[in-house]
């Protein structure tokens, strides 16, 4: 039994779960200290690259300073604080068919409770706030098709724990997958059941362009939501997040505020869902009209913190950039309480545009809400000296042709 | 349509012409975003029906005009637009420096120095030289001439019309296509590049004024990628294709174009440089570094010239690693004379998590080491001992890899022998027999180009440009024998063979 992993764990799990958030900000502080200690000392590879670099916890006095491990690291080093035998679960991130470059994420019984201590405070404050259940349908496999998925394995916990009778997950890639699902929808319109659509931001985009075929609109229960995760990063359809609003508001008849968004990561066991939408406002870029709906902006939950980094300025990360100029594009880097056994302090490459909002404003925790605008891609036109696409575009077309 | 900039050049009566037809062109408009910097450019888009006339227009203007030219006046008009780019008061000069740097953000200094590399390498001597090298008789395009090899007379021609299509984003590259077709007398029509699509129109208005006739055979535009049916009417005008491009770009416009059309392809390459141990001197060390650094640092690492990778053997006065430590501080010193490009925070990022994850291998006891990779992610200087060649991720990127000998560089190199281009060499001064030991394993390796360090950014007219004779390629000949092949013999026997 590792007395100093669970001693850590009941101070996060009870952090987690306290109702009253006054003092949350120099308790998140400090328990993040503590995170950050205990994982310098306990994992490996984390460890040496704050010796590499010359952070380690003697120098760190506040989380803002704590070394963010890149997500990429995860696909190359064993990113966890305990020895093999502790290890209950493996996720891995999907998006590529080649073992090597996935991420993994480990975690042993206890790290998987806290997870689920997180999954369900942040569903039941931001999916559910109005406390009603409802017949989860889940767009995707289930964990048991699917044990490597952390989203999978988040989406079974809310069945679980918010799921009426008949809560379960369907495939939806066939028509007839998706004529099923029609019928699930339908029940639940007849039986007056309130009914939660969760899955992919694609999932749920293939449904309504499914029922738009037909030219059919439902108008699901009071009470009904729709949850999608991960947006439309890296694919060959991007539709702005309002079209996919309307689009919901339209096929199934639910108002914006029920349509959210989740930002899911196999590096983090928290998720960030958007903040309630109307409180917050939150000028469009493009220059479109005061009639769109309000963007939805995303806020990490209390036991979370995110900041938007510049990677173009050295040092972008410290206290400075907490009063950096209000509106800041960069990539988003997470410091997940929850990330007990792996690193609680991750650099990702999603690029977003947010917002410093203070506690003054009203919104507690301060920090950035954001909102996601895509992966940090290299689209932009390069030279001719060659690249690493390159070979592999030749080699697919070597062993095509 | 007001924008800063244009991407396009037609001679004033193609111009006039296309008006009048409808649906024969249209414009569209660019945003680049640098920082601070922001530029709108104009791209001039040709439908099909407009394609047609163009290429039309373009060969009887070779026919009526490049044609009546001599090799000599069109070598003079060509090096006259050189000269001008090198004057720093040129308002075309100072106007491309500002309009190509908002649009890549590579530094004002190094556009200009782009610019000046590639206009040095474009005089009126080496033009010629480049036939001399490619053709014999330069005035064979010209006329008959005596041929010395055979008992008669030789002619040569270009096509009528030469189609270039160009890609990547580095300053000033395209206008070597246009020389090279005006040089064998043949028109040209380009589609510039999304990435430098500025330096052409600017080329084209200078030459206009030097030469009005030679520009009217000149034509810069564009069509956007899903336009295939104006692509289609271009590969199915022009009578000779030159390519820039990725490999999937490359094989892509093999396939689409007419099964006749001779082509020319330059690919994306990998350029390399070797240091023998015997360069590896004290005395030496500072200066090599220098020329080194500067190679990875022109065209911030982007060129298809650019090296990625640097041999160095071992055994040498000066270790592999020592050597990277000079190469660092010869990185800061080329930094300030030449500042890095201005990324964009995805290409940031994408160093960021490139440099953690070296910072991490190293820490975990891989066979790396991170010489220097300052934060604000301006260069990066590596030793590794992978044992495997890799295309670098981009930006100044300095990788060492210590090798025991030239095999043992033959063999690493031998995956990318379709993709391998220019390579620096050094050696000591008493290693001319390695020297010649090391240019042949590069040689046969598939390496087309090998230099002294400090020079890999200014390639030569004369150099078989990606190993193949680009002139010769679009020649076509005409031979007047006065005697048959046994009365040569006979002839023969007076003469020295």
């Amino acid at each position: 039994m590792d007395l100093e992993l669970s001693g850590l764990i009941k101070k996060i799990a009870d952090f987690i779960s306290a109702k009253d958030s006054s003092g949350s900000e120099s308790l998140f502080d400090s328990l993040a200290l503590e995170v950050f200690n205990f994982q310098y000392r306990r994992i490996e590879p984390y460890r040496r690259m704050c010796d590499r670099i010359g952070v380690t916890p003697s120098r760190v006095t506040s989380w803002t300073h704590i070394p963010a491990v890149s997500t990429r690291a995860f696909r190359l080093f064993r990113m966890f604080s305990g020895e093999d035998k502790y290890v209950a679960r493996i996720f891995k991130s999907s998006g590529t068919t080649d073992p090597a470059l996935r991420s993994r994420a480990y975690f042993s019984r206890a790290g998987l409770e806290v997870m689920d201590l997180a999954i369900m405070t942040n569903a039941a404050k931001r999916f559910f706030p109005d406390g009603r259940s409802c017949r989860l349908l889940v767009l995707g496999p289930d964990p048991a098709k699917a044990p490597d998925s952390i989203m999978s394995y988040g989406m079974s916990r809310l069945v679980e724990k918010f799921g009426l009778e008949g809560s379960g997950f369907l495939a939806c890639h066939s028509q007839v997958d998706l004529e099923l699902l029609l019928e699930a929808v339908n029940r639940c319109v007849a039986e007056s059941i309130p009914v939660a659509i969760m899955g992919s931001s694609f999932a749920c985009l293939n449904f309504f362009e499914f029922l738009a075929a037909r030219d059919s609109r439902l108008a699901l229960s009071s009470g009904s939501r729709l949850l999608h995760a991960g947006g439309f990063k890296g694919r060959t359809r991007e539709i702005p997040v309002h079209a996919f609003v309307a689009m919901a508001s339209v096929r199934l008849g639910l108002a914006p505020e029920r349509v959210v968004n989740l930002l899911g990561m196999t590096e983090l066991a928290s998720q960030i869902y958007d903040q309630r939408p109307a409180q917050f406002d939150f000028t469009s870029r493009s220059g479109d009209s005061h009639n769109e709906p309000a963007f939805h902006l995303k806020a990490p939950p209390k036991w979370m913190r995110t900041l938007i980094v510049d990677p173009r300025l050295p040092g972008d990360s410290d206290e400075g950039s907490l009063m950096s100029p209000v509106e800041k594009k960069g990539i988003l880097r997470h410091f997940d309480l929850a990330n007990i056994e792996r690193p609680l302090a991750v650099q990702s490459e999603d690029l977003a545009a947010g917002r410093l909002l203070s506690a003054a404003q009203g919104h507690p925790p301060p920090g950035y809400v954001f909102e996601i605008l895509g992966r940090a891609e290299l689209s932009e036109p390069r030279g001719c000296s060659l690249s690493s696409e390159d070979l592999c575009i030749g080699l697919a077309a070597a062993t095509t042709s | 349509m007001l924008t800063d900039a244009i991407s396009w050049w037609l001679p004033p009566e193609l111009e006039a012409k296309l008006n009048l037809v409808p649906d024969s062109h249209f414009e569209i408009i660019r945003q680049y975003e640098h920082g601070a910097q922001s530029i709108s450019v104009g791209f001039k888009c040709l439908t099909p029906m407009g394609m047609t006339i163009a290429c039309e227009f373009l060969k009887e203007k070779r026919d009526a005009v490049l044609l009546t030219k001599s090799i000599d006046q069109i070598a003079g008009a060509l090096d006259a637009a050189s000269e001008q780019w090198l004057d720093p008061a040129f308002e075309h000069r100072s106007r491309a420096i500002r309009w190509i740097s908002a649009v890549t953000g590579f530094s004002s200094e190094m556009v200009a120095h782009s610019i000046d590399l590639e206009m040095k390498s474009s005089r009126r001597q080496h033009l010629i030289q480049a036939l001399r090298n490619e053709i014999g008789n330069p005035y064979s395009l010209d006329d008959f001439q005596e041929n010395p090899n055979a008992c008669g007379f030789t002619r040569a021609y270009g096509p009528q019309l030469v189609g270039a299509i160009f890609s990547s984003n580095i300053p000033a590259l395209p206008h070597l296509e246009v020389m090279r077709a005006m040089l064998l007398k043949s028109s040209c029509i380009g589609r510039v590049s999304a990435g430098e699509p500025i330096f052409l129109a600017l080329y084209s208005r200078a030459l206009e004024k030097i030469d009005p006739d030679i520009a009217s055979c000149l034509a810069v535009v564009y069509w956007q990628r899903e336009a295939v049916d104006t692509e289609s009417a271009f590969l199915n005008s022009v009578d000779h294709l030159v390519a820039y491009g990725g490999d999937s770009q490359i094989q892509r416009l093999m396939r689409a174009r007419p099964p006749g059309l001779n082509s020319t392809w330059h690919g994306h390459r990998l350029g390399v440089a070797y240091i023998t141990r015997g360069a590896l001197s004290a005395s030496g060390i500072t200066d090599l570094a220098r020329k080194i650094a500067y190679d990875f640092s022109i065209f911030d690492g982007q060129a298809c010239l650019c090296p990625q990778v640097c041999f160095v053997e071992r055994g040498g006065e000066i270790s592999p690693r020592r050597f990277a430590e000079t190469c660092a501080e010869q990185m800061i010193y080329w930094k300030d004379i030449l500042p890095p490009q201005s990324l964009s925070i995805s290409a940031a990022s994408h160093r960021y998590h490139t440099r953690e994850i070296y910072l991490m291998r190293e820490s975990m006891g891989e066979p790396v080491q991170v010489v220097d990779a300052p934060e604000d992610l301006s260069f990066t200087v590596l030793l590794e001992e992978s044992g495997r060649v890799e295309p670098s991720p981009g930006g100044r990127f300095l990788r060492i890899m210590p090798v025991e000998d030239s095999i043992e560089v033959q063999r690493l190199l031998k995956p990318l022998a379709n993709h391998l281009q220019c390579a620096a060499l050094a050696c000591g001064t008493d290693e001319s027999v390695r020297m010649s030991e090391v240019a042949a394993k590069l040689a046969s390796a598939g390496v087309s180009r090998i230099v002294p360090p400090g020079i890999m950014g200014t390639p030569s007219m004369m150099w078989h440009h990606d190993g193949q004779a680009c002139l010769a390629k679009m020649a076509r000949w005409c031979d007047i024998e006065l005697l048959s092949p046994e009365e040569m013999l006979e002839l023969g026997s007076d003469r020295d063979p």
